[in-house]
């Protein structure tokens, strides 16, 4: 009989780790008991739905913050969902993918870049990862350039297969020229029809696109934190 | 044949068989040195070992036991599979990224300078997804001269996003690094790439 209560010791020792999963303990005393419960099944069942493990990390991150703002029990739910929601959006939309990749792809559509826009994103570094191009992405939606111009720049620069660099590169320099009074779209597309124009691999056609007058017209010009424009 | 003359027959043959043997006696050291002559076979430590496993013979184990060594197997295999394909991407350098926090790699962890500027605050904290968006888990230190607030954080490749936290109830972003989307929770963020592809 004690042999066997050893035995069941042991193999319960064994289970409990696995199948707590160990970052779902980060959110032991921050959120309460439904709330965890909620995020662990949310994570769950993103990962049956075929995300990476590693991103449920990601989720419990999510929590986490909300948690540490004061956030409410459903909005923090709602927040972990609405994340695990475009994150299976973002794999969708990219295929085979890295956790990374998804990661910042899903905060990519949680400022209003479609779909699509990944997916081409995809076609233009199908061997490369996109996860610099998505983050530049995001940051220059972040400071004021409309989604769709910034999301046809960072195209025209993937269509050229452009490194990391130039993404860094660009967005330095972009903050830099809101910064010192430029308007974001105009900064933008200024500084990517430069890099086409000077790039090894840029085309004429390219750069016309991303400096189309389209780009710059009929859009909010108003650099953030700036004051409004009059009427 | 009379019985008498069978159990004269039976007697004489028990006699003979009762007497004792006479045996040659070199007939042993011939014998002896027949065998030291003739090779030995030889069996290696491996074949043996086979030969004890392949060997049928009944075995008597507990299913209990049986079962605890096939879950404890099945873990161990989990958790190599999974270390594997995490250990995967690990790059071995991480090239200089232009702005933002500094990046440097050691092992599988890269440390990671977080710098602000903030002439006038009593205290920074460091919070973001690596530290659970702790208040207290990671304060900056202040340069000597005053203004400067640092810290190095060991970071595991991927995406991160944080906040810097001013005098313990204003949260603002790193204004030198890309931004992050709002998190839902009306924070301002950053975000750092750690590993091959830093920003």
């Amino acid at each position: 009989m004690r042999r066997h209560v050893l035995s069941l010791a042991v193999l319960a020792a064994a289970l409990a780790p696995a199948a707590a999963g160990a970052q779902f303990t980060r959110l032991d005393g921050r959120v309460d008991e439904g709330t965890r419960s909620a995020i662990v099944a949310i994570a769950d069942s993103a990962t049956l739905a075929g995300l990476p493990a590693e991103l449920a990390d990601k989720l419990v991150s999510r929590a986490l913050l909300g948690a540490s703002r004061g956030a409410a029990p459903g909005a923090i739910i709602d927040a972990v969902r609405s994340l695990a929601q475009r994150m299976g959006s973002a794999q969708q939309a990219l295929g085979p993918a890295r956790p990374v990749e998804i990661d910042a792809a899903a905060e990519a559509l949680r400022v209003g870049v479609q779909p699509l826009t990944l997916s081409q994103l995809r076609s233009a570094q199908p061997r490369g990862a996109v996860d610099v191009a998505l983050v530049v992405l995001v940051d220059l939606v972040q400071r004021g350039v409309p989604v769709d111009t910034a999301s046809r720049l960072i195209l025209a620069l993937a269509e050229t297969r452009v490194g990391d660099g130039v993404y860094h590169a660009l967005r330095e320099h972009v903050a830099r020229d809101i910064g010192a009074g430029a308007l974001p779209v105009v900064a933008a597309a200024t500084r990517t029809r430069g890099v086409l124009a000077t790039g090894a691999a840029t085309t004429a056609d390219q750069a016309e696109r991303v400096a189309a007058p389209g780009d710059i017209t009929g859009v909010s010009t108003r650099p953030r934190g700036g004051p409004p424009p009059p009427p | 044949m009379s019985e008498r003359r069978e159990f004269d027959v039976i007697d004489a043959a028990a006699r003979t068989l009762r007497s004792p043997v006479v045996v040659d006696p070199a007939a042993k050291q011939r014998l002896v040195a027949a065998l030291r002559d003739s090779p030995v076979p030889r069996v290696g430590a491996g074949r043996r070992a086979w030969h004890w496993i392949a060997r049928p013979r009944p075995v008597m184990v507990s299913p209990l036991w049986t079962a605890a060594a096939a879950v404890l197997i099945m873990i161990g295999v989990f958790r190599a599979a999974i270390g594997w394909e995490r250990t995967g991407e690990q790059p071995a350098a991480v090239p200089p990224a232009p702005g933002g926090p500094a990046v440097a790699a050691a092992s599988n962890l890269h440390a990671v300078q977080f710098v602000l500027v903030a002439p006038g605050a009593a205290s920074v904290a460091l919070v973001g997804d690596f530290n659970g968006w702790d208040t207290g888990e990671t304060p900056l230190a202040p340069s000597a001269s005053g203004g400067l607030w640092s810290v190095e954080v060991p970071l595991a490749p991927g995406r991160h996003v944080y906040s810097f936290v001013v005098d313990g109830r204003r949260w603002i972003p790193d204004p030198s690094a890309a931004r992050a989307p709002d998190s839902d929770f009306g924070t301002p963020s950053s975000v750092v790439l750690v590993g091959e592809r830093s920003l």
